[in-house]
């Protein structure tokens, strides 16, 4: 089992396009050669087998992809939430803090060590 | 042999003095037997001649009194049977007089003819009535002595409470039991009240499970004694449940079917409001089948939902899982606590013994919820059956589950179900945390998957889909399927 790499950021996003722009520009960093649209692609494909609501203001967005090549979960916190729309809760979230899951689909990693703390700590 | 002749005044004569502590004067016993003093001392010679121990002692200038020790040595010996109403217990004797003039209220009867069959002095006459008079207060019934005569006075429904308390059904756990009971006296009366049972079964499409079935029967049966020895005189003053009428017509149906059979089977017309009170004990019991299922009120989920939330805190475990059918427990107790409906439990000893510490919580907690929820407090038999909901739930929570824990990568939330799952169920042996990418999985390497994505259909392990938020409503998802793997399992032994 290999170590990931668990990165804390701040964000600033306007909305959730421009959230997903700069997950795509984090992708990129792991995976040489991912374009928008597939990083898109692997973020829809997720969201449509399940819930990636973590908590009340907690979301997961996973980019699953052969491409990437150095895996990587970035614990992102934003300086101005925004509105989710949950088809699983038919409900709307406030979201300020996201986990982008960067890993390749044959990944062989170990469990995430801070993912835990950073969704209960409401501080971080 | 004088008492093997059975003499009627003999008989009287002693079971008037066994239901006599003390000493009793010759002159009492006369007036009582409505013979001479003279007569009186030739009877007691007689019983004493007539056994070979002296059954009746005398002091002079005190009176006669029975030799219990002698006349049990006796009885043993001449193998009477013990079986006359002065052999019964002063608490069963009042409460066959109560019982009598419940039946006949608001008439009354001569003091003589309540108390005369049981051969008690005027002493214990009057202790039995003092002690009635305290007994009917908690129903609100007057028990009135007047001029030699006696009956008691009361709300009808407050009548019907206390016959319903003095009748004996607690043992009753089949309907066919009441065949021959002793409260239940007439034959034909029973049988047609089984037809009716039966009969609202068939419209229901559905059994009327234990204890519904037998607090109905009495019910139906009570009214019909009523109904028999006064006619339709009483005043029910019953207030219509319109509101409920509204929303369980074909129950409404139902009841207005039940009076109408009665009616016929008396020749007797009802009152219309007597259909309110038998619609009342039909939306205040809980049928085999779920056709309440869909109209489970915001107020009765609430009230589980405290319960639940209360108990769990006390108990220091989760008991969420049993919010759905406890919900279908409670609807209806709340109807019979707003009908003052009671009803009997026969494994009250047994929970209060096997499950102290959780019936005492919940009787507990009850009282609060209840009571803050504007409802009367359960009594211990509404409690003994909640307690069971939660002992089913503990029982359900020892048995040990494996489970693999399922997300699109394996590390994000599968991770965060972790911690969430086994809190909740403390029973479940997580095997595994993996990726839905991962189809190695066999049957037997797990009982269930918790997934935040879609399974494939390749696994061959049941599973289900949750959020990683882990709610109620993903722990009752979670539940559900495992209710329905032990039934499977249940099935299958």
């Amino acid at each position: 089992m290999m170590k990931i790499n668990e990165i804390f950021k701040y964000a600033s996003c306007k909305n959730a396009a421009d959230l997903d722009r700069q997950i795509a520009n984090f992708a990129k960093e792991c995976a040489p050669g991912i374009t928008d649209k597939e990083v898109e692609t692997d973020i829809q494909l997720r969201n449509k087998s399940g819930e990636g609501l973590m908590s009340s203001d907690v979301l997961a967005i996973h980019v699953q992809d052969k491409k990437v090549v150095k895996d990587t979960v970035i614990y992102l916190t934003l300086t101005s939430p925004f509105n989710y729309f949950s088809d699983y809760f038919k409900k709307k979230f406030v979201i300020s803090k996201v986990v982008v899951i960067i890993v390749n689909p044959q990944h062989k990693l170990d469990s995430l060590t801070k993912l835990t703390d950073f969704v209960i700590n409401k501080n971080k | 042999m004088v008492i093997m002749r059975d003499s009627t005044r003999v008989n009287d004569l002693i079971y008037y003095l066994l239901n006599n502590s003390g000493f009793v004067k010759a002159e009492e016993i006369a007036a009582f037997l409505h013979v001479s003093k003279k007569t009186v001392y030739r009877l007691i010679k007689n019983i004493n001649d007539g056994s070979k121990i002296p059954l009746i002692s005398s002091q002079r200038g005190v009176g006669y009194k029975i030799n219990y020790r002698h006349y049990m040595q006796f009885k043993q010996q001449n193998k009477i049977a013990n079986n006359s109403l002065g052999n019964v217990s002063p608490v069963e004797r009042r409460n066959r007089i109560m019982k009598q003039l419940l039946l006949i209220s608001p008439q009354s009867i001569k003091e003589s003819e309540a108390f005369g069959k049981y051969y008690v002095s005027s002493n214990v006459q009057s202790n039995d009535q003092h002690a009635m008079k305290s007994i009917l207060k908690r129903y609100q019934i007057n028990l009135v002595v007047k001029d030699g005569y006696i009956r008691v006075k009361g709300a009808e429904l407050n009548i019907r409470n206390a016959i319903k308390e003095l009748i004996d059904d607690r043992e009753i756990v089949n309907l066919r039991q009441f065949i021959g009971n002793k409260d239940f006296d007439s034959k034909f009366d029973v049988r047609f009240v089984l037809k009716l049972i039966d009969k609202i079964e068939d419209q229901l499409q559905t059994s009327l499970p234990y204890p519904y079935n037998v607090n109905l029967f009495s019910h139906i049966y009570i009214l019909i004694s009523r109904l028999r020895k006064t006619g339709s005189k009483f005043n029910l003053k019953a207030e219509s449940p319109k509101q409920d009428i509204d929303s369980n017509h074909s129950l409404y149906q139902i009841s207005k079917n039940v009076v109408n059979d009665i009616s016929n089977y008396l020749n007797l017309k009802l009152q219309k409001n007597e259909a309110d009170s038998i619609f009342e004990y039909l939306i205040s019991s809980r049928f085999d089948n779920d056709i309440s299922k869909e109209c489970i009120s915001d107020e009765v989920s609430e009230i589980t939902k405290e319960l639940i939330d209360e108990v769990s805190k006390k108990m220091g475990r989760d008991f969420f899982s049993i919010q759905t059918s406890l919900e279908k427990h409670i609807q209806p107790l709340i109807k019979r606590l707003d009908n003052h409906i009671h009803v009997n439990n026969n494994l009250l000893e047994q929970i209060k013994i096997e499950y102290q510490d959780l019936f005492n919580i919940i009787k507990d907690v009850s009282k609060k919820v209840f009571i803050s929820n504007n409802y009367g407090r359960p009594d211990d038999n509404e409690i003994g059956y909640i307690t069971l909901y939660f002992a089913q739930a503990l029982e359900n929570q020892s048995a040990k589950l494996r489970v693999i824990l399922m997300c699109a990568t394996g590390i994000g939330t599968s991770e965060l179900l972790r911690i969430k799952v086994k809190n909740t169920f403390p029973n479940f042996e997580v095997v595994g945390v993996t990726s839905n990418n991962d189809l190695s999985f066999q049957k037997g390497d797990a009982d269930l998957i918790i997934s935040t994505v879609r399974v494939s259909d390749k696994i061959p392990i049941p599973s289900v889909v949750v959020s990683a938020f882990f709610t109620r409503k993903d722990k009752e998802i979670v539940q559900r399927k495992v209710d329905e793997l032990q039934g499977e399992h249940d099935e299958n032994k």
